[in-house]
């Protein structure tokens, strides 16, 4: 047989039997021109390789996430959900970096000198529950790494007169003492609430999840790394 | 949630930093890249009762990102169009092999891969960027394995054309040729 381009490109890919490999091996050894070649498919795929390589490391898109987390729910429980409706003003504000609070300041959350704290069943909820269906009328979305140790969770709430959506983060991930801070949040139409709770990942606008992109350092947490996660920041 | 779903949708987010790579490969923009990934995942998620368990999720992905595409790419009848962005631009002159393998900037990788035949394209993005095997691809492509050499074949000969040269060394060789 002869020595095709072809069969030299395929021995590069370690695409050929162990006898032709050998084979191949041997006549690189005599033959520098051929040693060339190899050399040469070998550079163009390590090069090919290195510059794709970079998009492995960007930060993946929370929307495709929230995708298919929501999917996947959607799916097992055999239902559509629809997507809550944010208000433009709030959302356009979250752009600017405002943090807006609703009109009635419900005792979930708590105004300190530096913004809203959550208190009572939503900050147990953010302490210990798992991103899925909602726990006392809160549902958590995500949870992603946040810097410095830090951790922020996207959540709905139903506050009774009104739902929320927002993301809160603490300092210290793994201390439970750390306070739950609000850094966004936005007020949903009421309608939404049941079928959103049902579905939270898929359930967060577009800006609530901008919100926290903004916010994170890594990527969101997968079903097992919250729940240890969860088990760590209570084992303190 | 049921296991099963979980495990689907843990498996199917690790995958998407690959789905976006394979995606780039194949559509050479970063918009195209998101529409696809995105299409891609609502197909997986639709379709999730056809994967089984204990095959390779990355391979039944990405069969449909690449039928996807193709679907695309009709619908559209968009043109193979090579886009030379500035960042592919550099290094006039120089001898293009040694900067190939030295430096080869994902701006100019994505404007060789996208002058490619569709088909060969899809080949060089599972085999050389991905890491299939010849074998995996075409199971992946649905097509016997010496098409997938064969196309591997002519798809790096041109990639050598296209990247052995600067994108416009013929311009420079013109504005030489006048003076």
């Amino acid at each position: 047989m002869t020595m095709t381009d072809e069969r030299l490109m395929a021995y590069a890919d370690n695409e050929l039997s162990d006898d032709e490999m050998r084979e191949i091996s041997a006549l690189a050894q005599a033959d520098p021109a051929i040693a060339a070649k190899i050399a040469h498919f070998r550079a163009q795929r390590a090069a090919l390789g290195d510059a794709f390589a970079p998009i492995l490391q960007e930060p993946t898109p929370l929307h495709f996430v929230a995708a298919i987390r929501a999917g996947a729910r959607r799916s097992s429980q055999g239902g559509w959900i629809r997507t809550g409706a944010i208000g433009m003003a709030m959302a356009a504000s979250f752009a600017a970096g405002f943090v807006i609070a609703p009109p009635s300041t419900p005792s979930v959350l708590v105004a300190d000198a530096n913004g809203l704290v959550a208190q009572g069943v939503l900050r147990d909820a953010l302490n210990t529950q798992a991103s899925g269906a909602a726990v006392n009328g809160v549902a958590i979305a995500m949870t992603t790494p946040a810097k410095a140790g830090g951790v922020c969770r996207a959540f709905l709430a139903d506050l009774g007169d009104q739902s929320i959506e927002a993301v809160a983060c603490a300092e210290s991930a793994n201390e439970p003492s750390s306070p739950w801070r609000v850094t966004a949040m936005a007020t949903r139409a009421a309608t939404d609430s049941d079928s959103a709770y049902r579905t939270a990942a898929g359930a967060v606008s577009p800006a609530i999840l901008a919100a926290l992109d903004a916010q994170r350092d890594g990527d969101p947490f997968g079903a097992d790394q919250e729940l240890a996660w969860i088990k760590a920041r209570q084992a303190r | 949630m049921t296991h099963a779903a979980s495990d689907f949708s843990n498996a199917l987010v690790a995958l998407l930093p690959r789905m976006r790579r394979f995606a780039m490969a194949l559509t050479g923009t970063a918009a195209d890249c998101d529409d696809l990934v995105q299409d891609a995942i609502e197909r997986a998620l639709t379709k999730r009762a056809q994967w089984r368990p204990g095959t390779r999720l990355d391979s039944w992905v990405f069969r449909i990102m690449q039928n996807a595409w193709i679907d695309t790419t009709r619908s559209r009848r968009v043109r193979a169009a090579v886009s030379l962005e500035d960042e592919g631009m550099d290094a006039p002159g120089v001898d293009g092999r040694a900067a190939m393998e030295a430096h080869l900037t994902l701006a100019r990788a994505k404007s060789a891969l996208a002058a490619l035949p569709p088909d060969n394209r899809a080949v060089v993005a599972l085999v050389l960027i991905e890491g299939f095997s010849y074998r995996e691809a075409a199971e992946i492509l649905g097509v016997p394995e010496g098409t997938v050499t064969s196309r591997l074949f002519r798809a790096r000969t041109a990639l050598d054309a296209a990247l052995a040269g600067p994108p416009h060394l013929a311009v420079a060789s013109a504005r030489k040729e006048a003076r």
